[in-house]
């Protein structure tokens, strides 16, 4: 899970070589595969809040102060989007389970609804609209009627950016008022770092890399080019990979450094136009220090995890 | 004609062609035959900015008329129009998926004459980031071949996609504040016309783009006002839904629709005005502040000349000639005309088109209280407005659909029902059986689509 916080920062540039034109695949290319993959398990324990139904009721995120990650949150600065999921088939274990391991489509969402809400830190149903149609979805929030999943999100993109998210369940006699408050308890994970087979990566170069081989993500969905929008490296010194594992959630700063390129196309880049994150220098290449890492990214996933990640190997030049 | 040892200089672009990467021999022809007068030389095939089209071009020695063949292998099956007389052709070839070999000869063509050269290939391009992904699933017979998609969600994108749900063409729009409604395939096939429309009450942003097909040409037209829907008919013309605002007596502004025609040199002529065609709001069940119609579908039907124009907020569809601009009946919703006998009156509808056989084929929403959403057929009499129901089909499990829906009906009987809002496209025979499926991931969500059987001619 290497960083939702630079999930989000990710843009869609075109690379910036000095052809552009794409890569190809030549004997000193990089092969990432299937057997250099990490796999992560991620588990969401959403709370279940009742709610009167068929009433406008009020939702309030006013104290949540960390997120689903058990991240720092603020309710007003990092909460810009409020969406309501309704499954009109499935069960609240279902539509976590279908989350965590991205198995989702658009059809076991009968209805998409969102605000987003400025500097609010509430919202009643009837203020949820369809891409700014009305929906009036508050006469129909009533037992039988499916599994609601109320997502707070970092920036607007569906299913995007989640940082907390409820299950609210219309009931007779509830409250009309919610709040949602601590998400440190909704996701629990396994991440497995030690059994895969690292990557060699020559410390002077070249870098370019050819992941077609890998096929299935991390968290075990068929890996669909198009959705990775970016290429992570970061460097870990003065930790162990079990270490790692433990702390798989606060990667982004458990690195000593990072650097990335966005993804145009293809399943070919070159880790040679990599640029540090935090200042843009260029990428200085491996040496033997710490533990190195690999990942792909995608910024439009319901999974925050990396598609793929994997352990680097730097090895001397031949 | 003469096609002589043939200068295939097959100067293949390499900027956008994995070809060499992946062994194939680009200028893999040998020389065809040599019978005619022109000479075909400097063949040259490029991706264009949009991956899956390939630009080729060549030149001859004398002007001729000529056309490309092409394919996956070197069967072809699908070939360009036949270019003007001249001695420097450039086509497209449209409709390759990705990453895909693509097989191609240039055919000269003189009266009943014709030769080709040596087949050539090039290999299409990857998809960029962020294209959205589709699942087919069943298997399509003699429905048209493609199906223009614009999708609102996780990634606001236009693409087309073949029968097996591979993207043959794709263009991501910059949306702000609104959203892309609408994308058709043009009637003179050199572009995809995007209507963008503001959010409601910043409908001023509304635009209108036009893609070149090979994506390096975009075209953009400020349209204030622009909303949910537009048509093109076979001269070019493009009618629009946009809305009028005016101010109430309080001060607080409110909007109608009217439908804006524009004409190819850029005239424009209201063709109707809901400010005028109707007494509001007394006589009307919603006044709401924002837009009282609220139109939310426009279709041109040819054989009368005429808009079907249907309004959310009416929940009914109009007819409106084009002559007169005047709304000849109204169907569905609280303005209804039509006696539906005992057959459930449609509820609120999104697309809709009429039939050859003059029935009515609509998208049937519903409302959430009915809970469930359908493609429905009416055979309906405008002389004595009675409306039947002769077919419908609700999805199993139902769903509804709170925005959007679509539906087309094809030459075999078999439907298009586009399930909009929740991301899926299923073909259903006359007797209601679902025999193909096209799914969105999570986040996707469609609008409304154009079926299309070719991207050269005009259907």
């Amino acid at each position: 899970m290497l960083l939702i916080s630079l999930l989000l920062a990710c843009h869609r540039e075109q690379p910036d070589t000095d052809s552009g034109e794409p890569l190809t695949v030549a004997d000193a290319t990089l092969r990432f595969t299937n057997a250099n993959n990490y796999q992560f398990e991620g588990i969401l324990n959403a709370p279940r809040l009742p709610m009167a139904e068929l009433t406008n009721d009020t939702i309030s995120w006013s104290a949540l102060d960390a997120d689903l990650q058990c991240h720092d949150l603020d309710p007003v600065a990092d909460i810009d989007n409020v969406g309501l999921m309704v499954f009109p088939y499935l069960t609240a274990d279902e539509v976590e389970q279908g989350l965590a391991v991205d198995s989702l489509q658009q059809v076991d969402m009968g209805i998409y609804l969102s605000k987003e809400p400025g500097e609010a830190t509430q919202v009643t149903l009837s203020e949820l609209t369809f891409f700014g149609t009305e929906a009036n979805i508050q006469d129909e929030f009533a037992p039988g009627n499916g599994t609601w999943l109320l997502l707070l999100s970092t920036g607007t993109g569906v299913g995007v950016g989640s940082r907390m998210m409820a299950f609210v369940e219309p009931t007779a006699g509830a409250p009309d008022h919610v709040s949602i408050e601590d998400g440190c308890s909704v996701l629990d994970y396994t991440v497995e770092l030690e059994a895969l087979t690292p990557l060699e990566v020559p410390m002077e170069g070249p870098w370019v890399v050819d992941w077609s081989g890998v096929t299935a993500t991390g968290h075990g969905s068929p890996l669909v080019a198009t959705r990775v929008t970016s290429l992570k490296v970061a460097r870990f010194d003065a930790l162990t990979l079990p270490e790692i594992e433990a702390r798989f959630l606060d990667l982004e700063t458990l690195a000593t450094e990072q650097w990335s390129l966005p993804h145009p196309s293809g399943t070919v880049d070159d880790l040679g136009t990599l640029t540090q994150d935090t200042d843009g220098s260029p990428f200085p290449g491996f040496d033997a220090e710490g533990i190195w890492m690999l990942a792909l990214m995608c910024d439009s996933c319901p999974v925050p995890a990396p598609l793929a990640l994997t352990v680097l190997n730097p090895v001397p030049a031949r | 004609m003469r096609l002589p040892a043939l200068l295939l200089l097959a100067t293949f672009a390499g900027a956008c062609v994995d070809s060499d990467e992946k062994g194939n021999d680009t200028a893999a022809g040998t020389d065809p035959a040599l019978d005619a007068d022109a000479t075909v030389m400097d063949v040259t095939a490029e991706l264009g900015t949009i991956i899956t089209v390939v630009i080729v071009r060549w030149h001859t020695d004398e002007p001729t008329t000529g056309y490309v063949e092409f394919g996956p292998d070197t069967t072809y099956g699908l070939s360009t129009p036949t270019t003007e007389a001249s001695t420097d052709h450039e086509v497209l070839l449209l409709g390759n998926p990705a990453d895909t070999d693509v097989h191609f000869r240039v055919v000269l063509t003189e009266g009943e004459e014709s030769d080709s050269t040596a087949d050539y290939s090039i290999t299409t391009g990857s998809l960029p980031t962020g294209i959205p992904q589709f699942t087919a699933s069943g298997t399509l017979t003699d429905e048209w071949a493609y199906t223009v998609i614009p999708t609102q969600g996780t990634t606001p994108a236009v693409t087309i996609v073949n029968a097996k749900g591979e993207t043959v063409w794709y263009y991501l729009p910059v949306v702000q504040e609104g959203n892309l409604m609408r994308a058709l395939l043009s009637h003179d096939r050199k572009s995809v016309i995007l209507g963008h429309a503001g959010m409601q009450g910043k409908l001023e942003l509304g635009r209108l783009q036009w893609i070149s097909l090979d994506g390096g040409t975009v075209t953009e037209l400020s349209v204030p006002g622009f909303d949910h829907d537009l048509v093109e008919l076979p001269d070019g013309t493009i009618c629009m839904i946009t809305v009028e605002r005016r101010t109430r007596s309080d001060g607080t502004p409110w909007e109608a629709d009217t439908l804006l025609e524009l004409h190819p040199d850029g005239t424009t002529t209201e063709i109707f005005n809901a400010w005028e065609a109707f007494e509001y709001p007394e006589s009307l069940p919603s006044a709401r502040a924002a837009n009282w119609t609220h139109g939310n579908g426009l279709d041109y039907w040819p054989a009368e000349d005429a808009y079907l124009f249907s309004m959310k907020e009416l929940g009914s569809l109009a007819k409106i000639p084009r002559a007169t601009g005047e709304i000849e009946w109204m169907i569905d919703g609280s303005l209804n005309q039509f006696d539906f006998g005992d057959d459930e009156l449609v509820m609120l509808q999104h697309q809709f088109e009429m039939l050859d056989n003059g029935n009515l084929l609509l998208f049937d929403n519903g409302t959430q209280e009915r809970g469930y959403s359908r493609a429905v057929e009416l055979d309906i009499d405008e002389e004595a407005l009675t409306a039947k129901q002769v077919w419908d089909y609700i999805r199993d499990p139902s769903v509804f659909v709170v925005a959007k829906g679509d539906v087309h009906r094809f030459a075999n009987g078999n439907t298009q029902v586009v399930w909009s809002a929740v991301g899926e496209i299923q073909m259903v025979t006359p007797d209601g059986t679902p025999i193909w499926a096209l799914n969105a991931e999570l986040g996707q969500a469609f609008t409304f689509v154009q079926p299309v059987s070719s991207f050269y001619v005009a259907d």
